[in-house]
């Protein structure tokens, strides 16, 4: 299938190519299973067809302004959504990396010192506890010791200091949650432990030059590999994450529509799922081309 | 001519929390400035982990348990802990501190008075970057950042071993050199610290005999035009016998012998490995050199972690008395200057 | 073969058939597990209490009605408590419920009695203690008081307390159902749901990544490209759509988790075999005469994919878990009648100002215990059965 051309601009239109129409295909899957959902809000006359088409419409084309639940443009709905969303996306996965960067490097470099099985024992065994798991422990730990509950609510009018605090148990719980640490800790070890080994590094070594630049940017691709497919996982589990916090987001939004019995908010379900699927794409496409310019055995 | 480099009852060894497992027993090396010296030996002996010894590269696997490296009458080993009986068996945590105060030392040295060159060069060149920008970063380090006088010195080094049109070899990728092209680089990558020494770690060993003779020949003419000394570790005694002074024989750990070839015809190794290595370089030219005492054959040599490696089949050791048979089951033997300009560490030469 | 069994796998073991033993409970006895006493009632295990009322116990100065004096001061310091150990809030009917109020030194210079309380409370030779009757069940409303010997305030404290025929050890809920019962009757969500999950994951993933990684035609590309598409949707969106679209059939929702589960097992599978398919072992046997099939299954499948195959099943398993009572926990996946460790989890989640921390802990306990089961499980078999470690 992957037929390695040496004409560049051939690869990258290729690899959009393949990553947009997973896109769009999996924006038709979604048309077609939301057209299944029982909804007692639309006549009985309406066929199946109709209502793929209708939906169809409203994906690829635009074609909507208004919220049907209220007076709101889907698009600021949308756009308010998504700053929640990936503030508190993007907020965890950079306490995660400047977790496990050092920790990963410092570990690869010594050996067998009591730090690292320390520190390996410790977020191994703290890893298989899912997200919702530690985020409900966490909120009972704040209340029993703290007195306290921080509500979401908090966050839009609050002062730094408030939002940070609003902020802290629920990048908290993803950070140490599902294994997001322990797999970037692991392979960041790893890959540190695989370039160390590698002989040029030891000649650079042996002509007295610092070895640490050349360590980080072979860790570039590791990472970042491993980053868009956390990103994947977090965006695939974002309702749940927004419903324990009742945190405003794209998933809140999604859930909240969903679950109306009536009139289901299809315009911002779909609005949503848009921007999701988008974040995914992007950042498989990056990955994609990453891959293919940083891979040491690509190189021309 | 003053000694430079000199390596004095060094020990090594892998201590784990188990045991200690010897891997260097006492070697004792010297090299003067402006010398060529050859070190021959099977893969395992520790050739190369001596001399990465000196450069602190050994990331303490093994690590160093007693002995000195003096290079320029400063010992890189100073204030070594004293490890219980180094030589045979009981473990003692390595002392950190002391390694990193080594390493530190050790680090000194590396590209500005000791280079090494390695087996395969195009995996020791930096896959991702060009010959030239991995050589500015080296002579970044080890001089004043003067592009013109780089360029220059880049230029010549490269005129020097051969290599005109040098612009192909420094605008390319490793991995678009041959193997002959990329050892060159990569020597002069070593030469661009101005180094003193110049440790060879079997160089050749990847490379075609025709190039591997090009090579040898290169580093002879390189050495002797800028008055650096050169330890050119090989396991091939016949490349290098007609290019250095002097040849250094290890076997399990241990220095067996040490002479020195000036004239090739004017040789008489004492130790029976020794002679058997000459054989095998070139059976016809030393085919007057001592049969009786020759190896037969050098597959039931066990490693024995107390006395000399050589013991179980050695033929030397039939005429010997018991109590001096005994001896050389159970201690290890020193280098002992026997003739001028030669040392052998056999107890049968002991007087 | 096995010669020493690994830790881990010993206690992934014990956990699972901790997980099937209640599994088993379930089933069998399903409507009679679940007891019903008095409503919020905390658990019967005085170190969960402790957990739960940390602060000393609010001292209150009382105004006894039959005396002149006014009390001396507002609020106690917490050095001058008399009442100075936390009283214990269950009791069951038919063993003694005891409460040593102070410790020895203060318990000779106070004198304590019961102002309030069931019948049959008195206090005698320094501890309050009580065996309540068959009849006496419920919530009672307790009061206590005590007054050192050389002072005039008489002071008090005040407490709820819960009394049952059955010690329930892990509490009630707010309908009076005991909370263990509860747990062992959510446990049949956790083997039998995550078993179609993992047929059609591991079996399907382990059929259609090897023919995509063995052979090279227009079949394998399909496959790929299918695994693609499945591996962007967001899996809990498509979860949510199933459980909405097949009102809340949690089967349906199983066979949906299983397809969002099949791109990574592709995966592996595929990458292994494409591994090994250009080895000159291939080859060599099909032209001493090997079928495509027993080359590809018997030679590169079962000899390196066994640990990997196994994990992967525990994965699945646990996966199939937390997507459970995830969807439990949004009201999309199990509804309300029937019990899961997702529905207590919402219940107990608005409960938790009032300090009522047992809904939530217990259900967590549980999730973390089964996940645990299925992961040391399968990491600990995949280790022993590793053919390159062995």
């Amino acid at each position: 299938m992957i037929t390695m051309s040496k004409n560049k601009t051939n690869i990258l239109l290729y690899l959009l190519l393949k990553n947009a129409s997973v896109f769009f295909i999996s924006l038709f899957i979604i048309c077609l299973l939301l057209a299944l959902v029982p909804d007692t809000a639309i006549p009985g006359d309406v066929s199946y067809f109709e209502r793929v088409k209708d939906y169809l419409t409203i994906a690829y084309l635009f074609s909507y302004d208004y919220s049907v639940a209220g007076t709101f443009l889907i698009s600021e709905l949308i756009l308010h959504g998504s700053k929640l969303t990936f503030t508190l996306i993007f907020l965890s996965l950079l306490i995660v990396l400047t977790i496990a960067l050092p920790a990963g490097i410092l570990v690869a470099s010594e050996k067998n010192t009591n730090f690292q099985k320390l520190f390996t024992v410790t977020v191994s065994l703290l890893s298989p506890i899912p997200i919702l798991i530690w985020a409900s422990l966490l909120m009972l730990l704040v209340f029993v010791f703290g007195n306290m509950v921080p509500l979401y609510i908090d966050f839009e009018d609050g002062d730094l200091r408030t939002r940070m605090f609003v902020l802290l148990i629920p990048v908290a719980a993803i950070v140490l949650g599902d294994g997001i640490l322990l797999d970037f800790y692991n392979k960041i070890r790893d890959e540190t432990r695989k370039v160390m080994n590698e002989p040029w590094l030891i000649a650079v070594k042996a002509r007295g030059l610092p070895i640490y630049n050349h360590v980080l940017r072979a860790l570039l691709l590791p990472i970042f590999i491993t980053l868009s497919s956390k990103i994947t996982y977090l965006i695939s589990g974002i309702i749940i994450v927004e419903y324990i916090f009742a945190w405003q987001g794209l998933g809140f939004m999604i859930w909240r529509s969903l679950e109306t019995p009536g009139a289901k908010d299809y315009p911002l379900i779909l609005g949503s799922v848009k921007v999701l699927l988008f974040t995914v794409f992007l950042f498989s496409f990056i990955r994609d081309i990453l891959t293919y310019k940083l891979n040491p055995q690509l190189m021309k | 001519m003053s000694t430079i480099l000199e390596i004095n009852n060094l020990y090594l060894g892998f201590n784990n929390s188990q045991s200690y497992i010897p891997a260097i027993r006492g070697i004792k090396v010297t090299l003067k400035k402006g010398e060529k010296v050859g070190v021959i030996g099977e893969s395992g002996s520790g050739k190369s982990q001596t001399f990465l010894s000196t450069l602190g590269l050994l990331e303490n696997n093994p690590g160093v348990t007693a002995g000195e490296i003096i290079f320029d009458q400063v010992n890189i080993l100073e204030n070594i802990p004293k490890y219980k009986k180094a030589n045979s068996g009981i473990p003692e945590k390595a002392n950190k501190k002391w390694i990193r105060s080594y390493t530190n030392r050790a680090k000194r040295l590396r590209g500005k008075n000791i280079s090494i060159i390695f087996q395969d060069a195009k995996s020791s060149l930096i896959p991702y970057k060009k010959i030239i920008d991995q050589a500015w970063d080296t002579w970044k380090k080890h001089n004043i950042a003067n592009n013109y006088e780089f360029q220059n010195t880049a230029t010549s080094l490269l005129a020097d071993m051969g290599i005109n049109d040098n612009g192909k070899i420094l605008d390319s990728y490793p991995n678009q050199l041959s193997g002959g092209e990329a050892q060159r680089a990569y020597i002069m990558l070593a030469l661009l610290g101005n180094p003193e020494v110049l440790i060879a770690d079997e160089p050749t060993s990847s490379l075609d005999p025709y190039s591997s003779r090009k090579i040898i020949d290169l580093l002879v003419k390189i050495v002797d035009q800028k008055g650096l000394s050169l330890i050119f570790i090989s396991h091939r005694l016949d490349q290098i016998l007609s290019s250095v002074n002097k040849i250094y024989v290890f076997l399990n750990g241990l220095v067996i012998e040490e002479l020195e070839v000036s004239d090739i015809n004017d040789i008489s190794p004492l130790h029976p490995y020794t002679i058997f290595l000459f054989k095998m370089a070139n059976g016809n030219y030393f085919r007057k050199l001592r049969n009786d005492i020759c190896a037969s054959s050098i597959e039931h040599i066990e490693r024995n972690n107390y006395g000399c490696p050589y013991s179980n089949v050695c033929e030397l050791k039939k005429d010997l008395d018991n109590d001096l048979q005994s001896k050389c089951n159970d201690t290890l033997p020193k280098q002992r200057l026997i003739a001028p300009g030669q040392k052998v560490a056999c107890w049968a030469y002991e007087k | 073969m096995i010669i020493h069994l690994n830790f881990r796998f010993v206690l992934g073991c014990i956990l699972l058939l901790i997980l099937i033993g209640m599994n088993v409970v379930a089933f069998f006895f399903s409507s009679d597990i679940i007891k019903n006493g008095t409503p919020a009632r905390p658990p019967s295990l005085y170190l969960f209490q402790k957990a739960l009322y940390h602060q000393p116990i609010e001292e209150e100065a009382v105004e006894d009605l039959f005396s002149f004096s006014v009390p001396d001061e507002a609020e106690p310091h917490a050095e001058d408590l008399i009442f100075n150990r936390n009283p214990k809030r269950t009791a069951t009917v038919g063993t003694e419920y005891r409460y040593v109020p102070t410790s020895q030194y203060l318990r000779n210079r106070a004198s304590f009695w019961v102002e309030e309380g069931p019948r049959g409370m008195k206090y005698e030779d320094g501890a309050f203690i009580w065996t309540p009757d068959s009849t006496q069940t419920g919530i009672f409303d307790i009061s206590l008081a005590a007054q050192m010997e050389d002072s005039e305030t008489i002071r008090g404290i005040r407490f709820k307390l819960f009394s049952d025929e059955i010690p329930f050890y892990f509490g009630t809920d707010e309908r009076g159902n005991s909370v263990l019962g509860l747990m062992i009757a959510g446990a049949k969500w956790s083997i039998l749901p995550g078993l179609i999950a993992v047929l059609i994951a591991v079996f399907g993933g382990l059929f259609l990544g090897a023919y995509a990684g063995y052979n090279k035609n227009f079949l394998s590309n399909f496959i790929d490209g299918t695994t693609l598409v499945l591996e962007s949707i967001p899996a809990l969106l498509l979860f949510f759509l199933a459980a909405v679209i097949f009102s809340f059939n949690i089967y349906i929702v199983m066979v949906a988790v299983g397809l969002v589960l099949l791109p990574v097992n592709i995966n592996i599978i595929r990458s292994t075999v494409k591994h090994f398919v250009d080895c000159q072992f291939v080859e060599s046997s099909k032209e001493i005469g090997f079928t495509d099939n027993q080359i590809l299954f018997r030679d590169i499948i079962w000899y390196n994919c066994k640990p990997i195959i196994i994990s992967q099943i525990a994965n699945c398993f646990a996966f199939a878990i937390m997507v459970e009572v995830t969807l439990s926990y949004l009201q999309f996946g199990i509804q309300v009648p029937e019990v899961s460790w997702g529905n207590i989890l919402l219940q107990g989640k608005s409960d938790i100002h009032k300090g009522e921390f047992w809904l939530v802990f217990f259900p967590c306990l549980m999730i973390i215990m089964s996940l645990l089961s299925f992961y040391l499980t399968g990491s600990g078999l995949s280790r022993l059965l590793d053919p390159r470690k062995n």
